[in-house]
């Protein structure tokens, strides 16, 4: 293994140390994780420069692809993007939805550069079943987010039409959004856990390309990352985040029904 | 009548030995009494004597008291105390404090030593219509009050109103009114806000609550959740710019706003911004308005459950006049066996144990078989004209004392009457004198309401 492949992996992994800070503040809102996850998101950017310019110095004997140049320098942009609006609070989040899928892109990108098979069958044993459980506890609490969402909107027309309507009273409106919004914070984790490792089984045979459910898991990952960001930091409340919610949910659904279904043949 | 008086009160009409059985019940809207004539008398006697206890009571005259009270008698005064206990006789219709008042006439008139075996039974049977026009219709589901529509819209909104912070724009009374029932609910805090300090002030400090000048709206609308309106400005105090702002700065919290000003405090495009709900007077009103017509609609079947359970209870009073003939016929057949047996002591001593036991289980049959056929017809005539004739009959032929009609002999009889294996056949017949008793009322008009 040579140092560059050494300092991708590594980087991949700090990536990901970020990744797990940044899902710890959005479960506990407690400020010193984000202020560590941020942190680490700088170690990681700092070593990711560092795998970038030897690339780049090394390129007239790597002959890496261009696709797997982009991969990774374009991580290292939105990285450093993620970092640099980092201290401004309606972007202090943005490095939870980022790092994940740097690290993932990294990763691949190095795949590509080396055309090896990272994915050993001892590793594919054992990511496996950890991505089958994140993946569907994340899309149960995205679920229940969903049914959160959906009473929402009935409470809202009711109160909107001047009816006290057949909900319970205690489904109050701000009730159902807070109960919406914790469970996409607790899915949201799970879920991105389920798709790092959903994209690493992926590379079992080499990068071959992207699988089309793959892509869907990561477009319905993308709209909760706004989602919770937007619910999180830029006040997007009411009507329109819970219809966003509900269009989140149809993509996550669709991915678990897309597995089921293969999975049962 | 405070109810402070109502102890002394009932003493005194309990004084009057006309009268038997008491229940008073005073509220701030109702003043009623309900009797029962000592035994002996027939309902004519008993009011005259209530009436006239009142009277002396109040101070007033007969005329006085003619043109202020109602009068109900038999049937229509157990129809009367469970149309009040099931609320249906209220101001409000389905409120739910009459119940609890009419417990505490009944737990008083119990105090006082007012209630016997008939208002017990016609309270109770109050309780129980009471109870089931609760449980079986939705009477009291939804309030009738501008307050409570406002509550009820503030719980659905917000996940805890101890946490929500009220706002008062201006200084209207109806809105104080609302602030105080939300109060009631134990809000986090109330803020009034007036043009004028001093008035928020006179206001807010008596009670509590924050005084604060209307000069900044953005900075009151951040701080509140509930804000209740009623300024008196001919223009708009609430604009949408106002509401956006204030809503960036929350954080986009739920802001509930109720606009009771003529014209309008708020600017009406509010109602359609994400997180905010906007009702004015009238809409509070229309939605206490679906309840009371709901309301409406369920009264009609309480009153359904109402006239089941007087029914029931005037079958029951129907056979109070041949219950105790028939306990006091049982009575004195077997004080006349048992003056046989001792007359014939001397005889009787000469029998071994058993003969004498054959002897006695002998007397006890016919005894038995006599009065059964007797007995059995009638409890069958209960409720019916020819059962007041049977028992009258019953009387005169046997020569049965009033003092035995009178000892309570009735109470075992109906007792029997409600046994478990003969309650199918007792719902039977009480129906069956429940009609009767209602084609009695119909038929002869001019007997009234007392002859029943």
């Amino acid at each position: 293994m040579t140092w560059v492949t050494a300092n991708v992996l590594v980087t991949s992994a700090v990536y990901l140390v970020a990744t797990v800070l940044y899902m710890g503040y959005l479960l506990r809102f407690r400020d010193h994780w984000l202020r560590v996850g941020q942190s680490v998101l700088t170690l990681a950017l700092a070593l990711h420069g560092v795998a970038a310019i030897h690339i780049w110095a090394a390129r007239a004997t790597f002959a890496a692809p261009i696709a797997a140049q982009v991969a990774v320098f374009g991580s290292l942009v939105a990285a450093g993007v993620a970092r640099w609006l980092a201290p401004r609070p309606r972007f202090a989040v943005l490095g939870a939805f980022v790092a994940p899928i740097v690290a993932v892109v990294l990763f691949s990108g190095w795949v590509g550069v080396h055309q090896e098979r990272p994915v050993t069958p001892q590793v594919y044993a054992v990511i496996t079943p950890v991505h089958i459980v994140s993946s569907v506890f994340g899309v149960v609490a995205f679920a229940v987010a969903f049914v959160a969402s959906t009473l929402f909107v009935i409470r809202d027309v009711e109160l909107r039409q001047r009816r006290l309507g057949g909900l319970l009273p205690a489904l109050s409106v701000a009730r159902l959004e807070r109960v919406a919004t914790r469970s996409i914070a607790v899915g949201f984790p799970l879920y991105t856990l389920g798709i790092v490792l959903g994209g690493v089984w992926a590379m079992r045979d080499g990068v071959t390309g992207v699988p089309a459910q793959y892509m869907f898991a990561v477009a319905s990952w993308v709209v909760y990352g706004v989602l919770l960001h937007g619910r999180l930091r830029v006040g997007l409340r009411g009507r329109r985040a819970a219809l966003f919610t509900m269009v989140g949910f149809a993509g996550a659904f669709a991915v678990a029904v897309f597995y089921a279904a293969r999975a049962t043949g | 009548m405070s109810s402070d008086d109502v102890p002394a009160t009932l003493a005194l009409l309990h004084a009057r030995r006309e009268l038997s059985e008491i229940l008073l019940i005073s509220t701030c809207n109702r003043f009623e009494v309900y009797a029962v004539p000592s035994p002996g008398l027939d309902l004519d006697a008993g009011h005259v004597a209530l009436r006239r206890a009142l009277c002396d009571r109040a101070g007033a005259g007969e005329d006085e008291l003619n043109a202020h009270a109602y009068q109900y008698f038999g049937r229509d005064a157990a129809r009367h105390l469970f149309r009040v206990a099931s609320s249906l006789d209220s101001m409000v219709l389905g409120e739910v404090q009459i119940l609890g008042q009419v417990k505490t006439a009944f737990a008083l008139a119990q105090e006082a030593n007012c209630v016997g075996s008939m208002m017990h039974r016609l309270v109770s049977r109050a309780f129980r219509a009471a109870k089931r026009v609760r449980t079986d219709t939705e009477i009291a589901s939804g309030g009738l009050s501008i307050s409570w529509v406002a509550v009820q819209l503030a719980r659905r909104i917000f996940e805890d109103l101890s946490t929500c912070r009220v706002l008062l724009l201006g200084a209207g009374e109806m809105a104080e009114l609302a602030a105080v029932h939300l109060a009631e609910q134990g809000v986090r805090s109330l803020t009034v806000a007036n043009r004028t300090l001093a008035r928020a002030e006179s206001i807010a400090l008596p009670k509590g609550w924050k005084a604060a000048p209307l000069d900044d709206i953005e900075a009151l609308l951040r701080d509140a959740d509930i804000v209740i309106s009623s300024t008196g400005s001919p223009t708009a105090v609430v604009t949408k710019d106002h509401v956006k702002r204030a809503l960036r700065r929350r954080g986009y919290r739920p802001l509930f706003i109720i606009d009771i000003a003529v014209p309008r405090d708020v600017d009406i495009r509010v109602q359609d911004m994400d997180g905010v709900y906007l009702y004015n007077i009238d809409d509070l009103q229309a939605v206490a308005e679906r309840n009371r017509d709901r309301r409406a609609a369920q009264a009609q079947v309480a009153e359904e459950i109402v006239r089941d359970e007087v029914d029931k209870f005037a079958g029951w009073l129907a056979s109070q006049a041949v219950s105790p003939v028939i306990a006091s016929l049982r009575q004195r057949l077997v004080e006349i066996r048992d003056a046989e047996m001792h007359r014939s002591d001397k005889v009787l001593t000469q029998l071994t144990p058993e003969q004498r036991e054959a002897v006695e289980r002998m007397t006890a049959a016919m005894i038995g078989k006599f009065s059964g056929a007797a007995i059995g017809r009638l409890k069958r005539a209960i409720g019916t004209q020819e059962g007041d004739v049977l028992a009258w009959a019953t009387r005169e032929l046997f020569g049965l004392s009033d003092l035995a009609l009178l000892s309570g002999g009735g109470e075992d009889e109906l007792s029997g009457i409600e046994e478990p294996e003969q309650r199918a056949r007792e719902v039977q017949e009480v129906q069956e004198v429940a009609d009767e008793v209602d084609a009695r009322s119909h038929a002869v008009a001019s007997a009234g309401a007392r002859d029943e």
